[in-house]
């Protein structure tokens, strides 16, 4: 029989067993069920991201300057595909991918797990892939980026990555537009199927990559190459930098950097060299920025257009120091101070004015901050404010120095004289675009400026710079049968230990026809070797990619004027 | 009806209804309704074997148990060389679309002829030469499970000589005498006996983590069910483990972690007290049976059953190794819930029986 002290002690341990399971069970199901939950969830949930195809780059009249090709990529996972079907596997595979069997073999070999067999493929290994139907096997959609022209505006256009990210020029400044967004996908996955999807749902809808049409003309665009690459290698040059702009609505039609690179080989020059001048440097624009005195002490009031200018002495003491002209030239009217690009005038014209008048038309016209244009790290130049200015900054800034800018800058400052006194935004893109539907997404937008000149300062300011080109230093900018207006500028750089290195940037900027210009043209050479005089290396760089616009454009000939 | 004991009935019909409901959901997940669809039959086949036991007198059953045990002896010889092989093992027999397990009915006739043999004793003690024979009794349909080979159910056999011993009247010193020799053997063995791949085996056995794709595999699944079912679990046909088929054997030896991912703390504890008070109230009834034979009857049930829960509970929330005992009632199986249900259906008897004269 069984004893009840026996019996007892049979249901104290059953009592004691299932004091123990219970308190396991809280332990597991109450205290630890976080952990556990988060083991569930990432074992059975899986977040998938599908990017779509990036957008292109357009000039205005439709040539792609970047774009994507469909590719893919063989993908294995050999732990997956059992031992005997390796043979057979490299057998098919080694045609499509391009390796041989016996490299797929070793690569088979020596993999952990996940290989990447084959990249940048023709998208017809899918079907071979897919013919072979061997899991472990798969292929995997990717692209890559081509720029069907080269060089051509390749400093404008940036480069991508090895992952496909936009690293400079448009292709940084837009990579969010051009890359799109990746669709998600919420992947429930199954115990005994890996990998196989078993409920997909999306769960945030991607945007596909929009394409940007630029404005940039690519008839344009090869004009100035061709005739800044012409410069360089006549004179030699560190590098140089052009822009042409419509001076009304600031679109950018042709926008070149020397040295040019390949986006599809951006290793090819140095990394310090691989950047678009006319945005990132800043230089000292030297006499082209004589109108901009001009036009501020004609606003001021303090200089009539017509008045004769003390341009004697062959210099003028400021603060203690003796600044040289060129020449002594005596009394000359406003007109031939810029036409010779007199120093002593054009300071005795700025020391008219206090500082805040200065001040206003040179921040009016933009120095001192960016464009706002489409391009990555774009330079601010410098520009001190007046409470900095000392007693030889006017005098400075008269022969442009103690300010630096960039192409852009003197572009649409030279815009605002041409178009009656308007600033506007210089400008790289028109519009976006659905590359898949051809809708436009961003429609064009026109941007109206602000008022930064009387138009009666602007239009005399004009006038004068005509006179440069017809009579003055810039000669050799003139275009046969039409009124070219522009100024020159040699600046010496300033190296270590101040001026006199040497080292020159040589600037011509101008437009035409200088009634009602059709564009702004700004071109700087940075360290001209042979010659750095920017009458001899700038202005006829600008002559002859003017000359050649005026056919381009069908700009029309002035009757009965005297060119 | 009213002389069988109502909280044994309680818990059979509790276990029953989560057994069913488990299986519901485990049919869902494995895209085979048949599962629970045949879990009912048997259960309900099952409820009317235990109350056609209960009517039976089990002390009649016990005086025919050599018949019994020799039956199921020529069973399992005849399962041994004629039976093909299925799944490994010579386990069942095939009847049309069901399959039979001899070995888990061959258990039943086992009990009763421990019971009929060690009833007989007349002493407070049994001697040695009882012992023996009890051994010999058990160790013949163990060998004959172990060639099968079904080591799962063999090891279901040994707590019946334990119980045997226990209730049948064991001397004290004999026990200690036994547990300081099985720590002895085993700390020698240890030492000096095994090479170390083979004490790696055993580590790995006892602790699944040093093995996270093998049988650690499944305990992690088990636990993950289980810990992500929290207060009140998932909802019955929801939980993720299971309907996702991450969790191994769940219609079979893991149900408990399906049960428990799907009603939660609540729902599992509900479950483990209700197997507390079947078994609690099994010893209750050999405590009050009215001879040797029906406390050594209800005394060996309740020390099997116990064993299977303890085992596959402790399997299931990751306090012992993975083993193949499933859970009693619970994991699905025909032959399994019919011969629980003859065990039930004896235990009412001793307890309808406690006070007859006959």
């Amino acid at each position: 029989m069984l004893s009840p002290s026996r019996a007892r002690l049979l249901h104290g341990a059953l009592v004691l067993w299932a004091i123990l399971v219970v308190a396991r069970l809280a332990q597991v199901q109450l205290l630890q069920h976080d952990e556990w939950q988060a083991e569930a969830t990432e074992q059975q949930e899986q977040i998938v991201e599908v990017q779509a195809p990036r957008g292109d780059i357009l000039t205005r009249d439709g040539r792609v300057l970047a774009g994507s090709l469909e590719r893919m990529t063989v993908c294995a996972n050999p732990r997956r595909v059992p031992r005997a079907q390796w043979a057979a596997v490299a057998r098919k595979l080694s045609p499509a991918t391009g390796l041989s069997e016996r490299e797929i073999n070793a690569r088979f070999a020596s993999a952990a797990g996940f290989l990447y067999l084959a990249k940048d493929l023709d998208p017809e290994v899918e079907r071979t892939v897919a013919r072979l139907g061997q899991e472990g096997v798969w292929t995997e959609r990717s692209e890559r980026r081509l720029y069907p022209h080269g060089e051509f505006a390749g400093p404008v256009v940036g480069f991508v990555n090895g992952e496909e990210r936009g690293q400079a020029g448009l292709e940084g400044f837009f990579e969010s537009t051009l890359r799109g967004a990746p669709s998600r996908y919420h992947l429930v996955r199954d115990g005994k199927s890996v990998g196989t999807p078993l409920d997909l749902s999306l769960e945030r809808e991607g945007r596909a990559g929009l394409s940007l049409r630029t404005s940039l003309d690519s008839r344009i665009q090869l004009v100035v190459e061709e005739e800044l690459g012409r410069t360089m290698a006549e004179i030699g040059a560190r590098g140089a930098t052009a822009v042409v702009m419509d001076p009304w609505t600031g679109e950018l039609l042709a926008v070149v950097s020397l040295p040019a690179y390949d986006p599809a080989r951006p290793g090819q020059i140095p990394a310090e060299l691989r950047r678009n001048r006319a945005a990132e440097d800043a230089l000292e624009p030297g006499s082209t920025f004589k109108p901009v005195v001009i036009a501020a002490a004609l606003a001021a009031g303090v200089l009539t257009p017509y008045e004769l200018v003390d341009c004697s002495g062959g210099g003028v003491q400021v603060a203690g120091v003796f600044i040289r002209d060129h020449a002594n030239y005596g009394l000359l009217p406003v007109r031939q101070v810029l036409a010779q690009s007199s120093n002593a005038g054009t300071i005795r014209i700025a020391h008219r004015m206090g500082p805040a008048q200065l001040d206003a038309t040179i921040r009016g016209l933009g120095f001192g901050q960016t464009t706002g244009v489409e391009l990555p790290a774009e330079a601010r130049g410098i520009y001190r404010t007046t409470d900095r200015w000392s007693a030889l900054s006017r005098a400075g800034l008269a022969l442009g120095q103690e300010i630096s800018a960039s192409a852009l800058q003197i572009a649409r400052a030279y815009a605002a004289i041409g178009n009656g006194g308007t600033l506007v935004r210089p400008r790289l893109v028109l519009e976006t675009i659905d590359g898949s539907t051809g809708r436009v997404v961003t429609p064009y937008v026109p941007d109206p400026g602000r008022r930064v000149l009387p138009a009666e300062v602007a239009r005399q300011v004009a006038g004068m710079l005509q006179a440069v080109v017809d009579e003055g230093t810039g000669k050799s900018a003139r275009v046969e049968g039409y009124h070219a207006a522009g100024k020159t500028g040699t600046a010496q750089k300033a190296g270590v230990g101040g001026y006199g290195g040497g080292m020159h940037a040589a600037w011509f900027a101008g437009f035409l026809p200088r009634e009602h210009p059709r564009v702004v043209i700004v071109v700087c050479v940075d360290q001209p070797e042979k010659t750095f005089w920017a009458a001899d290396v700038a202005a006829p760089a600008f002559g002859r990619i003017a000359t050649r616009l005026v056919t381009l454009l069908g700009m029309l000939p002035l009757e009965g004027e005297q060119a | 009806m009213r002389r069988l004991d109502p909280w044994l009935l309680l818990a059979t019909l509790v276990i029953g209804v989560c057994a069913y409901l488990a299986q519901t959901s485990t049919a869902e997940a494995l895209a085979s309704p048949g599962y629970a669809n045949r879990q009912l039959v048997w259960l309900t086949l099952g409820g009317a074997l235990v109350l056609l036991l209960a009517f039976a007198d089990y002390r009649v059953l016990a005086r025919f148990s050599p018949l019994f045990y020799v039956a199921s002896l020529a069973v399992l010889v005849f399962l041994l060389v004629a039976s093909p092989l299925r799944a490994g093992t010579h386990s069942w027999f095939v009847i049309g679309k069901f399959t039979l397990q001899p070995s888990e009915f061959a258990r039943i006739a086992t009990i009763l002829a421990v019971a009929a043999l060690a009833g007989e004793h007349r002493k407070e003690t049994l001697s040695r030469g009882l012992v023996l024979r009890l051994v010999a009794i058990i160790a013949l349909p163990v060998i004959l499970v172990v060639l099968q080979p079904d080591l799962g159910v063999a090891l279901t056999y040994a707590p019946i000589l334990l119980a045997a011993l226990w209730v049948g009247g064991l001397p004290w010193k004999v026990w200690v005498g036994l547990v300081a020799g099985a720590l002895v053997v085993t700390g020698a063995a240890w030492l000096w006996l095994l090479k170390p791949y083979q004490k790696e085996r055993i580590l790995t056995f006892v602790d699944a983590e040093r093995a996270p794709y093998g049988a650690g595999y499944q305990q992690r699944q088990s636990k993950i069910a289980v810990g992500s079912g929290e207060v009140t679990g998932k909802g019955l046909r929801s939980g993720t483990q299971s309907q996702l088929r991450f969790l191994p054997a769940q219609h079979t030896d893991f149900i408990f972690a399906v049960w428990a991912e799907e009603t939660g703390f609540v729902g599992a504890s509900i479950l483990v007290l209700a197997y507390g008070l079947l078994i609690a109230r099994i010893f209750l009834i050999a405590l009050h049976a009215r001879d040797r034979t029906g406390a050594l009857v209800a005394g060996c049930i309740g020390v099997v059953l116990a064993s299977q829960v303890i085992v596959n509970v402790a399997m299931v929330t990751g306090m012992a190794p993975t083993t193949g005992i499933t859970l009693p009632l619970m994991s699905y199986g025909g032959s399994s819930i019919l011969a629980t249900a003859i065990a039930l259906g004896l235990v009412q008897s001793v307890w309808r029986l406690r006070f007859a004269n006959v």
